[in-house]
């Protein structure tokens, strides 16, 4: 006995296909992300920081700094965020080498999903962990003796350059971790230009403080152009002429992780 | 010609003209000959490790620079003192003191791997692992603190009292990364293998880099703060290491040195033994 099956039948019962869902992937990869984050106690990490580093700069050098006629609390200010910010975006390097080291970046590659998922969703972690730093460091530099100077406006904007600032510095730090190869490199990687450019800035000093033959380099370097637009926020006296060295510091910022966030995604796929 | 070989718990030292010379495993001969192997075995460990290698030498100097750089102008100002004589000693003893903790971490890995275990049941002196471990630190303390010595001088550091004060500089560098190397080696052997002991060591060392005389005078220190400030014990090393190079009281930091030295040692030496035998024997 034959028996016929109708077309609307027969597309029911073919086997249906599989279907890539990157909003679905990318929310389970990020949950992934903010749960590894938890328990590596890497929240416990953004609070202590900002709060070592405002006393432990804070309390030997204002009453040095007071005699140069600064306000040391309002003048560390900036200098903590970013710290804060940094290290987050070391956060994020580390976690983007172990995922490499352990394999599980190859395992993305031949899952049916879009090779930017895992990238957003380390974006996403990074993100996450990036608001916690900030909000830790704001009450780190209020104990210190900062407030906000600049109205709200001001305020928005010193927050936004931080918040963008660390969105780029963790972009670039994710492309570090996935080139570097190793945790340990990633960590010798990272480990030079933060001291550097952290201490060589105009965000524990003035630039006067400095010996002339270093002040061009202190000047003009990002931390220090970061410094300048954030001060000038929470001044409320932020131009155009303060704020394009850092937006061209940030292009070139975004320009430099796509280059290595590319390099790491041709290493993956290897 | 002397030849030496274990063999069953003895030390057989073969002088070519005469009879073997027999030492058991617990004798000071023994001991010594072991440690200085052992020692042999942890300096080659340091130097082909990297990293590690990166944060004992070039780090320090880098900071030293950096702490020059930045807040030497600020605080030679407000002193009136080249700020170099106190960021050259700091820079020394927090170099110490990170080595010891990168030491440390080691000797957790070695006991995580079973090295420990492997190396207690061998017909060895008991004391020679320890001893060699210490003794290692100590050539690494005093090779660290004649490279940052040497760095130094690009900042302005100089020796103004001569040969013997410059010595004693480098002996309280020896003393006080003996006493922070033998505490660091009893909290890692005593502690649970999975503890985490070194960012712990690392946040403590930290605190002690940033509030003494050698970051920033004392003066500058909240008033509350200052009695603690003072007696820490990167403080008085600090200082007496000015004075050695520079001149100056000394009684008191040689005093204060001697006393945490002592302190830390006495506290220390029996947990580390203990501690390293319950490590090497645990299953």
């Amino acid at each position: 006995m034959s028996t016929s099956v109708t077309g609307s039948q027969s597309a029911l019962r073919a086997p249906a296909e599989a279907r890539t869902r990157p909003l679905q992937q990318w929310w389970a990869l990020s949950a992934r992300g903010i749960s590894k984050v938890f328990r590596n106690g890497e929240f416990v990490f953004a609070f202590v920081s900002p709060v070592f580093l405002a006393v432990c700069f804070y309390l030997p050098l204002s009453s040095v700094m007071d005699t140069f006629g600064v306000n040391y609390g309002q003048f560390l200010m900036p200098i903590i965020v970013l710290q804060s910010v940094g290290f987050a975006a070391s956060s994020a390097a580390m976690r983007a080498s172990f995922d490499d080291t352990e394999g599980i970046n190859t395992r993305f590659r031949v899952l049916p999903m879009p090779s930017a998922v895992p990238m957003f969703a380390r974006l996403s972690a990074n993100a996450v962990l990036l608001v916690v730093s900030l909000m830790c460091a704001t009450v780190a530099c209020s104990v210190i003796g900062w407030r906000p100077m600049g109205g709200v406006v001001g305020t928005v904007g010193l927050y936004a350059t931080a918040l963008v600032v660390g969105i780029l510095i963790g972009l670039l730090a994710d492309g570090i971790g996935l080139v570097a190869g190793s945790p340990e490199a990633t960590s010798q990687a990272l480990m030079l230009p933060t001291l550097i450019l952290g201490m060589m800035s105009t965000g524990f000093v003035p630039v006067s403080q400095f010996p002339e033959w270093i002040q061009p380099f202190v000047r003009n370097q990002p931390i220090s152009q970061f410094v300048n637009v954030m001060r000038a926020s929470d001044s409320g006296v932020l131009t155009w002429d303060t704020l394009q060295p850092t937006v061209w510091w940030c292009v070139g910022m975004f320009a430099a992780a796509v280059v290595l966030l590319g390099i790491g995604n041709r290493k993956v796929r290897a | 010609m002397i030849t030496s070989q274990m063999d069953g718990g003895v030390v057989t030292e073969r002088v070519s003209e005469g009879t073997p010379v027999v030492y058991s495993e617990s004798s000071v001969r023994a001991w010594w000959s072991q440690s200085l192997a052992l020692a042999g075995r942890q300096l080659r460990v340091f130097v082909r490790d990297v990293p590690t290698l990166v944060q004992s030498l070039v780090m320090p100097a880098l900071s030293m620079l950096m702490f020059k750089v930045v807040l030497g102008d600020a605080i030679g100002r407000a002193t009136g003192q080249d700020s170099a004589y106190g960021t050259v000693p700091l820079v020394i003893l927090v170099g110490a003191m990170f080595g010891s903790i990168a030491s440390a971490t080691r000797l957790n890995r070695e006991r995580r791997t079973g090295l420990l275990a492997r190396l207690y049941v061998l017909p060895i002196n008991r004391g020679a692992d320890l001893t060699s471990r210490v003794a290692s630190d100590l050539v690494r303390i005093l090779v660290t603190t004649l490279l940052l010595l040497a760095a130094g001088t690009l900042i302005g550091f100089r020796f103004t009292q001569g040969l013997g004060p410059a010595i004693g500089l480098v002996l309280v560098a020896l003393a006080y990364g003996a006493a922070f190397g033998i505490m660091t080696l009893a909290l890692a052997v005593n502690a649970a293998p999975g503890a985490p002991i070194v960012p712990y060591l690392g946040l403590f060392s930290s605190l002690l880099m940033f509030f003494n005389s050698g970051f920033s005078p004392l003066s500058a220190y909240p008033e509350w703060l200052q009695p603690i400030v003072a007696n820490q014990p990167m403080t008085p090393a600090i200082d007496l290491m000015r004075a050695l190079a520079v001149g100056g009281p000394m009684a008191e930091s040689l005093l204060k040195v001697s006393i945490w030295t002592v302190t830390l040692l006495a506290l220390s030496i029996y947990p580390a033994l203990r501690g390293y035998r319950k490590a090497a024997t645990a299953r």
